[in-house]
């Protein structure tokens, strides 16, 4: 057994083995507080092998990590994958100085897209929406200031990072990208001490500005299968993501619903050097969640995400410095089942419908068909 | 230069190719056009500069660039072109593929959808795979039409080279007048085992993608009838021998083109010094009966003028020698094919005709070489190399035939 799963199962056995919240923290006087976290994320997904479906079982998520506070004025949080890449993830002290001012600093999310802010085991579908994972930021290096204000009815999050934590391929080393980012979040018709049907409406806004460097390749198309559908092209100059969402939970059922844009500049990545028409990348969904009892719910998703650029006509080439990119879009469609099992597991079972549109190549077949896939998760 | 000017020097090149003067009508031009070696060709690449650095920098790696493709004011717009070769690669002059259909699956360029831009990093006299590849045509075997050029790279001298027709579907049309069968690129890494037809079982993967690459039919690749040919070279009796393998090979060809090889002093072909290497296996459409096709003849003439015509076919132990050839070189009928092959090279050599192709087209590549800044050799070594060739030329002939005479028939 690996040093990274024995941690892994300590940390969950101690959990296990615990009655209470209370007994899976670590108090040092009454100013500090430590609860170690731990998760895991066991999928079964089936693959297409020559032809042949086969299931294929992918540990997604094997995580560890503290949370804690020191004073009530301070919090802070430390997670690493236990893969083979060992990559830390959130790594960030938090300072309040109330609950209208709060400044955050180290390695966390950039702040963005509602579910891209949502932690991996509140989800309501296993994988994130195709828009959400391709489109908006990852993690960086940065520093954030954010709060909220009259009883939660506006909440903000700004910040500055030295770039993107967007994963995508360099053709050379590049350096710094930096990147400034704010999500501004409203609720037009309620506040937390509100209750009612339209409380919990929620609206959000946000957008962020980053500098690419040459040689930096644009956000690229993926299934949920990880097949590329559209593969990136050079990209140089400003990226500019802007996005909105809304979030309603009128009990028993739950609304949500996203768009997001990406434009990435070309400057110069022509064959020539010249300058080409920046790729729009964007997308949306739209989900609903019944809960069926406490511990069981039922989810659908409608969602696209497309690539291109702006006014292209049909029949256009793709090259890594075409001039034109005509849309290639993948549209898809999630059925699923959320059972939470036990305070510490959850089973999560989903079937996607994908089938992407290339509007380069009429009369090519397109990818089409169901995904099952399942998820265990464990986590405190 | 900036870019800026750059990129303006190269839009102007590319409009000047493609702009024909008022009422002329452009010429008609095909394939045979672009491989005729009767002239000095020049092609000329625009792709953007950093993406030309970046090939040479990762020049063994098979990552594809878009460039714009110029030949006689012709222009193949979005061809990818990537680095090639094995031994010849080559970061400073790098050997390119083009594939006109690399990102347009639909693009065609002269009914072409690929050549290779040969750089010659392995021959002194930049001729030996022209030379080879005319012997071999001369002798009415299917083979590669190629013409030396004169490569521009955004209008930048990046050396002599040979455009080289791939041995694609396009060509099988133009000499089988099919394409539906199944082609293979014998591939041959450096560091893998030698190979010379031993039974390797059975199992079709024993056999492809490696070292029989599917060059057609990749996902279908169906390597049945290879396996089943090799395991007839190991089993079948010497009697039914001609009939059996007849049935899975075309064996007068194969025995012709090995001959043509032993005239060459091929040291990197079928009997290679180090296993077979260099050929294509073309299976025809709706049988199990292939044939071979010549590749790559950069390392022929290097065996030397005085090589034995037996060279790895006796002259090596048991376990070094090539399966099939010993099979066929029992049977009288394939051993004359091989031996009369060996004397209508030597006829030809005689007659003065490989002399004059060797003259013919040194003569025509002579200042290329010159200015070619990129080659590993000098202009020296070139000269040097070429009256070596010359004097293969005049010997060879007399040399093959003593051979020939003292074989048995």
């Amino acid at each position: 057994m690996t040093r990274g799963v024995s941690a892994f199962m300590a940390v969950l056995l101690a959990g296990a083995m615990s009655g209470s919240a209370s007994a899976q923290e670590l108090r040092l006087g009454e100013a500090v507080v430590i609860r170690p976290t731990a998760r895991l994320h066991a999928d079964i997904r089936t693959k297409d092998t020559d032809g042949e479906s086969e299931a294929d079982v992918d540990l997604a998520r094997r995580r560890v990590g503290v949370k804690g506070e020191i004073t009530r004025r301070v919090e802070f949080e430390v997670e690493r994958e236990l893969d083979s890449n060992g990559q830390w993830r959130d790594v960030f002290v938090d300072v309040r100085a109330n609950r209208a001012l709060q400044v955050r600093g180290g390695h966390f999310k950039v702040p963005f897209s509602r579910e891209q802010l949502t932690g991996a085991g509140d989800l309501d579908f296993i994988d994130r929406a195709r828009a959400v994972d391709l489109l908006a930021p990852g993690r960086s290096a940065g520093v954030a200031v954010h709060g909220r204000m009259a009883h939660r009815v506006l909440g903000y999050e700004a910040g500055a990072f030295v770039r993107d934590g967007t994963r995508t391929y360099a053709a050379w080393p590049t350096g710094s990208e930096p990147t400034i980012a704010g999500r501004v979040t409203v609720r037009p018709l309620g506040s937390a001490r509100k209750t009612g049907r339209w409380s919990s409406l929620e609206l959000g806004m946000a957008a962020a500005v980053s500098d690419l460097e040459e040689g930096r390749a644009s956000l690229r198309g993926r299934l949920t299968t990880k097949e590329v559908f559209f593969a990136p092209v050079l990209v140089s100059g400003r990226r500019l993501r802007v996005g909105g969402d809304l979030d309603w939970r009128p009990k028993p059922l739950g609304i949500r619903a996203e768009f997001l844009r990406a434009d990435d500049a070309r400057q110069h990545q022509g064959l020539l050097g010249e300058t080409l028409t920046p790729l729009r990348s964007q997308g949306w969904y739209v989900s609903g969640v019944w809960s069926v009892s406490r511990r069981v719910e039922l989810a659908a998703r409608a969602e696209q995400l497309s690539f291109g650029t702006p006014g292209a006509a049909d029949l256009q080439i793709w090259t890594p410095r075409a001039e034109q990119l005509s849309a290639v879009t993948d549209r898809a469609w999630t059925l699923g089942v959320n059972w939470t099992v036990h305070r510490f597991v959850r089973v999560q079972v989903n079937a996607v419908r994908e089938q992407v549109v290339d509007r380069s190549r009429p009369g090519a077949s397109s990818h089409v068909g169901w995904s099952p896939v399942v998820r265990i998760q464990v986590a405190n | 230069m900036s870019f800026r000017l750059r990129a303006a020097v190269l839009t102007a090149s590319i409009l000047a190719a493609t702009s024909a003067p008022a009422g002329a009508q452009p010429p008609m031009l095909d394939a045979a056009a672009l491989f005729d070696d009767s002239q000095l060709q020049e092609i000329r690449l625009v792709v953007n500069p950093r993406d030309w650095a970046d090939l040479k920098t990762s020049y063994q790696l098979n990552t594809y660039y878009p460039a714009h493709f110029i030949w006689r004011g012709r222009v193949a717009k979005n061809v990818g072109i990537r680095s090639r070769g094995t031994g010849s690669r080559s970061g400073d002059k790098p050997g390119v593929r083009v594939d006109f259909n690399r990102f347009d699956p639909a693009q065609q360029f002269l009914g072409l959808k690929s050549v290779i831009l040969r750089n010659h990093t392995q021959d002194p006299s930049q001729l030996h795979e022209r030379v080879a590849m005319r012997l071999f045509a001369r002798l009415e075997m299917p083979a590669p039409r190629e013409a030396h050029v004169r490569l521009y790279v955004n209008n930048e001298y990046a050396g002599l080279y040979s455009v080289v027709e791939a041995v694609d579907k396009a060509f099988l049309s133009d000499r089988f007048g099919q394409n539906g069968g199944y082609l293979y690129e014998y591939d041959s890494d450096p560091g893998d085992a030698p190979y010379r037809f031993e039974d390797r079982g059975a199992l079709p993967s024993a056999y492809s993608p490696k070292p029989f690459k599917p060059v057609t039919h990749e996902l279908d690749p169906d390597a049945r009838p290879i396996a089943a040919m090799v395991r007839a070279i190991a089993q079948t009796p010497d009697a039914d021998f001609p009939r059996v393998l007849g049935g899975y090979l075309d064996l007068e060809r194969l025995v012709s083109h090995v001959a043509v090889e032993a005239f060459l002093a091929e040291i990197d072909g079928v009997l290679g010094d180090w296993g077979m290497n260099n050929f294509y296996l073309y299976r025809f459409e709706g049988t199990t009966r292939s044939t071979i096709v010549p590749w790559d003849r950069s390392e022929a003439f290097k065996g030397g003028v005085a090589a034995s015509i037996w060279r790895n076919v006796d002259d090596v132990p048991p376990d070094s020698r090539n399966a099939l050839m010993v099979r066929a070189m029992r049977e009288p009928a394939l051993r004359a094919v091989y031996l009369d092959t060996l004397l209508r090279c030597a006829e030809l050599a005689s007659a003065g005709w490989l002399e004059q192709e060797i003259t013919r087209a040194a003569n025509q590549i002579r200042d290329a070489v010159r200015d070619d800044q990129a080659a590993p050799f000098s202009f020296d070594q070139f000269e040097e190399e070429v009256q070596r060739l010359l004097a293969f030329a005049r010997e060879r002939a007399d040399i093959v035939r003593e051979d020939v005479r003292r074989s048995p028939r």
